[in-house]
């Protein structure tokens, strides 16, 4: 049983962080949000980093973990460090390229925009490092909670969260089988038309998306053999104790966002 | 072509995989892999077809030899002369008959429309596989019937050897006791090499020339039937059920001192053979 | 749940003149069978693949609707305002370890079924810890299901419904997608759940061994009961066997086979008791040859 797939990346540890309630590490996200985009400069972006770096040593995760988070976006990165690096004029002209100038507006632009994505993966790692799956999905059914008094259904969205992160690691397992086996039997993505290609894709996406449909209808029966009912009320064994520390945690959030915006 | 393993190992990242496997699958016998879940079997079946390369050591059929650096090409062309049918191949079915899933492997392997179709049809008339069901849809058959459309839907592409993880898994009786008989019939009728991958002795014992036991990525025993029954150690080990035929016949066989039973023999073999031990020795006290 | 709303004199489980549809067609896939279930008792329900088994025992918990007929649960009536109730009353572990499993870790899992009946966390987490002890998973409760066993997590399954703590546990073909040794576990753990009787067990099977240890075999043709009796006794039925294409034990098929040569055993249905059978003869034929032989 290969664990290359369990979801959430969480990495087990005793930090500061991973002890707080699961429910202040989710308030703190948006929160977190707010002052990476009233980040507008150097001097805003810089503060910020090293109030995050700061903070992440507290998750007591090293760096490697957060790099590898990071990795995959790494063209999107570039991209939008070009983007503004190329169109957005404003203080001095560096050089001209054809039909293109670069101003050092738009390369502050750039790096900023570039390290805002870079800050708001990092916090979420950070969130998925240190809180367990199950608490995050509880954690969210509980924040959102409130808003069971606008008739949304919190817990039932809670619930296929929890169920939706069970079965990532299964599903993908699946597909890696289906994938061994229509190989087995000569399927061959990297030779051809893309016409072929594509239609090819269809070996696996209708084995998938059939084993996906045949798992929810034997869960939903064993569901409702368990006594679930849709829209019933239903107790959870888990709890979570606020504690000093987690209203801490929430009001320290606060301070990056006054000092960028009053900077 | 034999099947050779030399000194292969593979390691997964989180450990496990296979610590240098030496083995020998006998061309045109059926061999049967032992092992419990988690000893290795899968890896090892995957890398007789080049799915998986070894980290060390090599894999060889004939000239061709697979090791760490090996090429798509070479892969590709080994997994046309070996077909690898997974646990619970029915749901790699997805074409709109079961016909055209049938052609799926053929095809892929560069055969035109109509060679295809031909050694589709060939396949499907070995496995007792009718024109009705071969023109519905994979989702209206039954279990059974599914599990055999798969099976021959590898078998289309005519591989010289045939390589089943658990081909039986969550068969009734009697669809088990089919599924075998057509695998052992390919083996013995038409030359195939088969290699089987199960935790269930009794049903290859009838038909299984060779036995491999793994355990913890390693070959604990390589040979034949009867001298694995004396092993009991090795089953034990590797946490492989003697089934109770086995079981029955190893007691009376300490007992008697004089029977000579297969692995698992069916009923009848042995009480055959305890009938003809029992007038063995009438007849030499008799004499004496 | 209130458990004392069960009447103490009611068996566990009736049905009456019951059928059932197969999907949306005509045809029946139960057609009207009427049994009783003491309380306390292990019912296996056998046949071949389509008899219907797996469509009666979840007529019990309401997943296949009923056309016609009565069931009576625990002196219930099932139907619309009965069926939640009743199904705390319940248990089914099914025969895909994977597609039962709701939780993201055991301990998740154990609990949804409790969370349900909206218990408080306290008495989840005591019930949790009983039935993780009771079936040994105990070490396994902050676990993925993806790092366990199809064994383990069919055990998570059983220990889920055991915290519930049902009147009747089913297993639907439980233990058909594991191997030998995790077939023979779960075996021993039904074995011990009956000899504390606390519950009423309902297994649906292809394997001897598991309708071997049953109190009471039933076995299903076409959606009706084809037989119903002690196991001990139908599986020497060899007619019966053949026609629902059910195998014979192995120690009885030898033994058959024995005294078909002219060996006067005793048809033994266990390993021990044939070998035993079969040694005894063996050797007294042996021996006797020796005396004579020695006498002239």
């Amino acid at each position: 049983m290969r664990q290359r797939m369990m979801i959430g990346r969480y990495i087990a540890g005793d930090s500061w962080m991973h002890r707080l309630d699961p429910r202040a590490k989710i308030v703190a996200m948006p929160l977190f949000m707010v002052a990476v985009f009233l980040v507008d400069g150097y001097i805003a972006a810089g503060a910020l980093l090293l109030f995050t770096v700061a903070l992440l040593r507290f998750s007591g995760i090293g760096l490697q973990p957060f790099a590898r988070a990071v990795r995959p976006l790494l063209f999107l990165l570039l991209f939008i460090f070009l983007f503004h690096l190329l169109f957005s004029p404003g203080g001095s002209k560096y050089l001209q390229l054809g039909s293109f100038a670069l101003y050092s507006g738009g390369l502050e632009r750039g790096i900023v925009a570039a390290g805002r994505m870079v800050l708001f993966i990092v916090f979420a790692a950070a969130l998925t490092f240190t809180t367990p799956p199950d608490q995050l999905a509880q954690g969210l059914g509980s924040v959102l909670s409130p808003l069971r008094r606008l008739r949304v259904p919190t817990d039932r969205l809670a619930l296929m969260l929890g169920i939706a992160l069970r079965f990532v690691p299964t599903l993908f397992d699946e597909a890696d089988r289906i994938w061994r086996a229509q190989v087995s039997r000569g399927l061959d993505l990297r030779s051809g038309s893309l016409l072929r290609r594509a239609r090819l894709l269809v070996a696996l996406l209708i084995p998938v998306c059939a084993g996906a449909i045949r798992r929810a209808l034997a869960l939903a029966d064993a569901m409702e053999s368990r006594g679930y009912r849709i829209g019933a009320p239903r107790s959870s064994y888990r709890t979570f104790g606020w504690r000093a520390a987690d209203t801490g945690f929430v009001l320290l959030l606060l301070v990056p966002i006054a000092a960028v915006a009053f900077v | 072509m034999d099947l050779l393993f030399e000194h292969v190992s593979y390691r997964y990242p989180d450990g496990a995989g296979l610590v240098d496997v030496n083995l020998r699958i006998r061309a045109g016998v059926m061999t049967a892999i032992l092992g419990a879940p988690g000893s290795g079997k899968s890896t090892l079946l995957q890398h007789m077809n080049a799915l998986l390369l070894p980290s060390q050591g090599e894999v060889r059929i004939g000239a061709t030899r697979l090791h760490g650096g090996s090429g798509h090409s070479e892969r590709s062309a080994l997994r046309r002369r070996v077909g690898l049918v997974f646990q619970y191949p029915e749901q790699q079915l997805f074409e709109e008959t079961v016909a055209q899933d049938l052609r799926f492997g053929p095809l892929n392997f560069g055969l035109e429309e109509a060679e295809a179709a031909a050694a589709a049809e060939r396949a499907a008339q070995r496995m007792g596989l009718d024109a009705t069901l071969l023109a519905r849809s994979p989702w209206q058959l039954s279990s059974g019937e599914r599990r055999r459309a798969a099976v021959t839907a590898v078998l289309a592409s005519e591989p010289e050897i045939i390589v089943l993880d658990e081909p039986t898994a969550s068969l009734d009786a009697a669809g088990r006791r089919e599924l075998m008989s057509l695998l052992g019939a390919m083996c013995r009728d038409e030359g195939k090499t088969i290699v089987i991958a199960t935790h269930r002795i009794e049903e290859v014992a009838p038909y299984a020339a060779d036995y491999a036991v793994l355990h913890e990525g390693g070959v604990l025993y390589a040979g034949d039937g009867p001298s694995l029954l004396q092993r009991t150690d090795v089953l034990e080990q590797a946490g492989v059920l003697t089934p109770t035929g086995s079981s029955i016949a190893r007691s009376l066989t300490e007992l008697t001192g004089d029977l000579k039973p297969g692995l698992c023999p069916e009923p009848a073999q042995l009480a055959r053979a305890l009938h003809e031990s029992l007038q063995r020795r009438r007849t030499t006290c008799g004499n004496g | 749940m209130d458990s004392t709303l069960r009447m103490e004199g009611a068996p566990a489980l009736r049905l009456e003149h019951v059928s059932s549809r197969r999907g949306a067609e005509e045809s029946l896939a139960i057609d009207d069978i009427s049994l009783t279930v003491p309380r306390g008792q292990w019912v296996c329900v056998a046949g071949a693949n389509g008899s219907g088994k797996s469509t009666l025992v979840r007529l019990i918990n309401g997943l296949q609707p009923c056309c016609s007929g009565i069931i009576t649960v625990g002196g219930r009536v099932l139907g619309p305002d009965t069926l939640w109730d009743i199904r705390c009353q319940v248990g089914m572990v099914f025969p895909q370890p994977d597609d039962q499993f709701v939780g993201l870790t055991v301990a998740d899992d154990l609990a949804f079924g409790l969370e349900n009946q909206c218990l408080p966390p306290a008495e989840i987490h005591q019930r949790i810890w009983q039935a993780a002890t009771q079936l040994d998973i105990s070490h396994l409760l902050d676990r993925h299901p993806g790092t366990l066993s199809g064994g383990q997590k069919q055990r998570v399954a059983l220990a889920a419904i055991v915290a519930i703590n049902p009147e009747i546990l089913i297993l639907d073909e439980a233990t058909s997608m594991l191997d030998a040794a995790s077939r023979a576990e779960l075996l021993g753990w039904l074995r011990r759940i009956r000899r504390a009787g606390r519950h009423t067990i309902i297994t649906v099977t292809h394997d001897i061994e598991e309708m071997a240890a049953a109190d009471r075999l039933i076995v299903l043709q076409s959606g009706r009961i084809a037989a119903d009796g002690l196991p001990a006794e139908l599986l020497r039925d060899e007619a019966l066997l053949r026609k629902q294409c059910l195998e014979t034990p192995y120690a009885l098929a030898l033994c058959r086979e024995l005294r078909s040569l002219g060996w006067p055993i005793e048809e033994s249905m266990t390993e021990q008791e044939a070998v035993n059978a079969i040694w005894t003869y063996y050797s007294s034929m042996s021996r006797t040859d020796t005396r004579m032989e020695q006498a002239l």
